[in-house]
């Protein structure tokens, strides 16, 4: 059996929306370096508080490498789900989840 | 070809990938189709789990893992005979912006998304989590 694990691509597509129009191929390339280095350092990832410190790492990037605006800075947070949901900011939960989908 | 459509190729192979896992992760519509009773519905819908596995096997016992066993009981019943599996979100980012006065999610799932197989024993005494043979989806 084989376990896939993969960079959720759909959300970095969601993140680089705006890109697409930016007419400076330097902010372009930096999102794209950004994605690639995230791929090389997941092949050398081989347990899941490894995939989750890269996570955290990434996330404090993201920001700079696609250029997108936050009003606030996103905050690293424990809190429980539902909280995540109903905020009005953008924010990260540093933590490993079971879904269904 | 000049680096700007390198790049936009490349943005576009992205979406290529997303398209060909056909893991479409967007927690967003999760409670716009379930708005009826939220807090219920996130609540069976998510399950923490912050133990640091190595690539393996991993047993989750009826007896010492009670709600994890019957969280992963729970969504294996659901999942029979549909297209939904059960995975690992890795990171939970919301990217939330404000337009025109209202906000608006315009990112939200987990950076990583680990595809798992699940099992029940026999016995219904423990399921199993495969982690064997991972590799690295990457076209």
């Amino acid at each position: 059996m084989k376990t896939h694990i993969y960079i959720n691509y759909d959300l970095f597509n969601n993140l680089s929306e705006n890109l697409e129009d930016n007419e400076n191929s330097i902010q372009l390339e930096k999102a794209v370096d950004f994605i690639k280095s995230l791929e090389e350092k997941l092949e050398e990832t081989n347990n899941l508080l490894g995939l989750k410190t890269l996570a955290k790492e990434a996330i404090l990037k993201i920001p700079e490498a696609f250029n997108i605006k936050i009003e606030q800075d996103i905050t690293i947070e424990n809190e429980n789900v539902e909280e995540i949901f109903d905020k009005k900011e953008s924010v990260y939960l540093d933590r490993n989840y079971f879904f269904c989908q | 070809m000049n680096d700007k459509q390198y790049i936009l190729d490349y943005l576009g192979y992205l979406k290529e990938l997303s398209r060909k896992i056909g893991v479409r992760v967007d927690f967003g519509n999760l409670v716009k189709s379930k708005s009826r009773n939220k807090n219920k519905n996130l609540e069976n819908a998510f399950f923490y789990f912050d133990k640091n596995l190595d690539i393996g096997d991993y047993t989750i016992n009826q007896k010492t893992d009670r709600k994890l066993y019957w969280y992963l009981r729970q969504k294996l019943i659901e999942i029979n005979n549909s297209n939904q599996a059960i995975f690992l979100g890795i990171g939970l980012l919301k990217y939330v912006i404000k337009e025109n006065g209202s906000y608006t999610n315009k990112a939200f799932g987990p950076i990583f998304i680990v595809n798992l197989d699940i099992e029940e024993d026999k016995e219904g005494k423990s399921i199993s989590i495969y982690f064997e043979n991972s590799y690295i989806y990457k076209l």
